[in-house]
């Protein structure tokens, strides 16, 4: 899925078109291309629990080209994996978490699977334009929007996860 | 003013209480004439001449 | 002089005829005059200059009421005027200004004609009369002279102004015009009957009336001494100009030099302003580049900050189930298929299709390279390890750049606002080098007016030597002479009178000076506690004297507090002196009551002194007219309560329109 191009479709095309457009007069923009948005959304989507079906209300649209999207594959598949291998409420056997990380990924069996990543990526998308777009008006508020969501995902989850810990897993993991 | 009874001004001996009197009787009329305007300047200057020349020609 | 009555017609917003009758009662002397600034206070204090001199501050000229002359129709006449009733002397005068507008034949407005300025007297037997015409002009000098109204027709926004020429002693007629308003003219007129430059003086004309009969050397001596008379006064006069262009050079050179030493001022103001401006365009690019800082941090990082928590969970879920690392070190997906192809194994299994050893082989497949599960999972776990470096520091790196950011706003507005002090400080400030050049002309002035003055002081010594021989030698001749010598006594009484009035006058001068010093101060001090003192000189220049317990006496700057209780300590000590001196008893002295007419004074001061200002007010004045605002008249009122006579109230019906209404 990842090799060729990828489109975000009606409301969310919509959203990643604002999510990547210049807020202010030094051209600066929350996302500095439509790709930044794709590798982030699945996570976000994920972490707060949120998917969404494509959106065909319309027919707008926005692309990434395959080029990026293989220069980048290595990224976006650890983003599928992470997701796959933590997706209990999808799939309950951590066996069968670990073949989808890891096996089915590119085959038929995959095909699933890859509707509930895109899914996640959707939704957030949505996550991402709520925290960041929704309610601002001059560029300063966008920046605060963004350092909002940053505090609010740090207090929630990354305070309690410390760079060190990980690593140690690393160890660990490799021993 | 002075208990003198001459003085000598400019080389003339002059009688004081003359000089007192015609100095009562100049600012007197020059009082009333501030507030009647009655004469001008030259017309005070000949004024005061006379008062002058009539008190020494007097006894 | 006490005013009675003022009667307006047409005279800017006072649309019609209008009469303001002033209380004139003893113990009841203010009237009270209300009304917003813009319903007409300024222009009713101007309708008394208007009509008296002529003369008004407005900027335009036309005195017609506008109301009038819009309804106006083409070659229709209008006219302003203003009447004054007043009593002087004894004498009930009426000042009466008019002037004349027409339109022309289209329609529009034509130039005003002159003013016509008439002064009417009730005669002795009732009658009312007028002064000829000729004599308006020296008639309305007697009754007030221009020079001295304006602190009598006092206006409190001028009050700076006028403290400060007061302080300079800016006017010697000032200095005479206070010297006659304090009862001293019957002294400098008979001064100046006695001896003068005019050849009709008593002196003079003696002078002129020898005999030249007896001796041509006569005529010849009165002739040179006349001369020499000239030009002593010539020179007089010239060091009188000089040393008024002195005073003025030198005031010059005073605000120059403080010009420059503010510009001292202003060239550290430009330096600070230069660096504010440098860090306001500092604190912008820093909050720009924090801004595209941050955004980059987030945009490279995000993945990896957000993926945190999972990779944590991810990794923690592998590890227990041991899934991780299952491979064989450096054996290939190709050494198997080989041993696969080759039928035997490393350690010489058979190896068939679907036999154990075949199974085991194949189940090994999964965990070598390229795609074996634990090569996958390994790989996985050093994306973990690399992605979780990269993404530890994003909150920190967006936090440090968020609180630029933040604090940029503030910090912004602080320096902006320091600018913005600093160029209006900057304001008034002007070119240093332009002023340094016009502070040397002016001390170069200076320089040259002192060089000759003392030139001319010399000269005129020398005339006077001259002239004092010439007298003795003439002196000699006439005494041969009966007529002559006759002439010569006439002169010398002249002279003595002259002698001992001069004495007199300069003693009284001295006295009335002292008292007007004493009588100033007393009030000076009621009004402003502070440890200062006035002084006046001979030339009635106030000086501000600091008396200090050490003793310690020196001229201080004055604030603007301190300027306005000069001003107003001065004018009320003269008034105050005037009206004393009609009191006493020595007939000698000749004084006149003066009122006080005032536009909206009290704005000037804070409100502890209104109080000790409306206490003095109508105890030194014999007449006091305000015209004030609301707040402020009320304030007047709560203090005057008792000695108010009038009131009245400007109603504003429209910008063009004001009547006066009694209260």
């Amino acid at each position: 899925m990842f090799d060729k191009e990828y489109s975000f479709r009606g409301s969310h095309a919509a959203k990643v078109i604002k999510l990547t457009a210049s807020f202010d007069q030094k051209n600066n923009k929350v996302f500095a291309r439509n790709f930044d948005v794709y590798l982030l959304a699945p996570i976000v989507g994920f972490m707060y629990g949120r998917s969404a079906p494509i959106d065909r209300e319309n027919n707008e649209k926005t692309d990434i080209f395959p080029d990026i999207l293989i220069k980048n594959k290595n990224d976006l598949m650890f983003n599928y994996r992470l997701i796959m291998l933590l997706d209990k409420d999808y799939e309950p056997d951590f066996d069968e978490r670990i073949n989808k990380a890891f096996r089915y990924y590119g085959t038929e069996k995959a095909q699933p699977d890859e509707e509930r990543y895109d899914s996640y990526v959707r939704g957030g998308v949505d996550v991402l334009y709520e925290k960041i777009m929704e309610g601002a008006k001059k560029p300063d508020d966008y920046l605060k929007n963004l350092y909002d969501f940053i505090e609010e995902f740090e207090e929630r989850y990354n305070s309690s996860v410390s760079t060190d810990s990980i690593l140690n897993l690393c160890k660990l993991a490799r021993s | 003013m002075t208990d003198a009874e001459t003085k000598i001004i400019n080389g003339v001996e002059i009688d004081l209480k003359k000089a007192n009197r015609m100095l009562k009787r100049l600012i007197v009329k020059e009082t009333t004439n501030i507030k009647t305007k009655r004469y001008n300047d030259s017309e005070m200057a000949k004024q005061i001449k006379k008062i002058i020349e009539e008190e020494v020609e007097c006894y | 002089m006490l005013l009675k009555n003022l009667r307006l017609t047409n005279f800017r917003q006072f649309k019609g005829e209008q009469l303001i009758s002033f209380s004139t009662y003893p113990d009841r002397n203010v009237t009270i005059i209300m009304g917003e600034n813009g319903s007409g206070k300024t222009t009713l204090a101007q309708a008394f200059t208007w009509c008296l001199y002529g003369d008004t501050d407005f900027e335009d000229k036309s005195m017609l009421s506008k109301a009038v002359a819009l309804n106006m129709l083409p070659d229709e006449e209008a006219s302003v005027r203003v009447e004054l009733d007043l009593v002087h002397n004894g004498i009930e005068y009426t000042i009466i200004r008019e002037q004349k507008y027409s339109k022309d034949s289209s329609g529009n407005l034509r130039r005003p004609s002159q003013t016509t300025f008439k002064i009417a007297f009730k005669g002795a037997d009732g009658q009312r009369e007028f002064v000829p015409d000729l004599e308006t002009e020296i008639r309305m000098k007697e009754i007030l002279p221009k020079e001295l109204s304006k602190y009598f027709f006092f206006d409190g926004e001028r009050i700076e102004k006028m403290s400060k020429e007061i302080r300079r002693g800016k006017s010697k007629e000032f200095a005479e015009a206070v010297k006659s308003l304090l009862g001293l003219s019957a002294f400098t007129a008979a001064l100046n009957h006695l001896k003068s430059r005019s050849p009709s003086s008593v002196i003079r004309s003696y002078d002129n009336s020898y005999d030249a009969g007896s001796d041509v050397r006569i005529a010849q001596y009165t002739k040179e001494i006349d001369e020499l008379d000239d030009k002593i006064d010539a020179i007089t006069r010239r060091l009188a100009e000089i040393d008024k262009e002195e005073a003025i050079a030198q005031d010059k050179c005073d605000e120059l030099k403080e010009k420059i030493v503010k510009f001292k001022d202003s060239e550290d103001l430009a330096k600070e302003r230069e660096a504010l401006r440098k860090k306001l365009n500092g604190l912008i690019s820093s909050k720009a580049s924090s801004t595209a800082v941050l955004l980059r941090t987030f945009n490279n990082n995000a993945q990896q900050y957000f993926a945190k928590k999972m990779m944590k969970d991810a990794l923690q879920l592998l590890s227990e189930a041991d899934k991780l690392d299952k491979g064989i070190p450096d054996i290939h997906e190709r050494t198997i298929k080989f041993l696969i192809d080759r039928g035997s194994c490393i350690c010489n299994n058979k190896i068939e299709f679907n036999n154990d050893a075949y199974k085991a082989l194949m189940k090994v497949l999964e965990y070598i390279p390229p795609q074996s599960l634990g090569s996958l999972i390994g790989q996985f776990v050093r994306d973990c390890e690399s992605k979780s470096k990269g993404g530890s520091s994003l909150f920190e790196d967006i936090s440090e750049q968020y609180r630029i950011i933040r604090n940029f706003e503030t910090d912004y507005a602080d320096v902006e606002n320091k600018i913005k002090l600093i160029e209006e400080r900057l304001v008034n400030m002007e070119n240093v080098g332009l002023l340094q050049k016009e502070l040397i002309n002016y001390e170069r002035r200076l320089n040259y007016l002192k060089k000759e003055r003392d030139e001319l002081n010399i000269e005129q010594g020398s005339y006077e030597t001259q002239k004092k021989l010439k007298i003795a030698e003439r002196k000699e001749l006439t005494l041969k002479d009966e007529a002559n010598r006759k002439i010569e006594v006439y002169k010398a009484y002249a002279q003595y009178m002259y002698d001992v009035l001069l004495d007199e006058y300069t003693q009284k001068e001295t006295e009335t000076r002292n008292q007007l010093q004493k009588t100033v101060n007393g009030i000076f001090k009621h009004i402003y506690n502070g440890g200062l003192a006035l002084s006046l000189d001979e030339n009635y220049n106030v000086n501000i004297i600091v008396n200090d317990f050490r003793g310690y006496n020196s001229d201080v700057e004055t604030s603007t507090a301190q300027s306005i209780s000069v001003i107003f300590a001065f004018i009320a000590g003269v008034i105050k002196m005037a009206r004393d001196s009609q009191n006493d008893e020595n007939e000698m002295l000749v004084s006149e009551p003066y009122p006080l007419v005032m536009d909206a004074p009290l704005s000037a001061f804070d409100k502890t002194r209104i109080q000790t200002v409306c206490d003095i007010l109508p105890k030194v004045a014999e007449q006091v007219i305000i015209f004030i605002k609301d707040t402020d008249g009320e304030l007047a009122e709560t203090h005057m309560g008792q000695q108010v006579g009038a009131r009245y109230l400007f109603d504003k019906k429209n910008e063009f329109e004001t009547y006066l209404v009694t209260r």
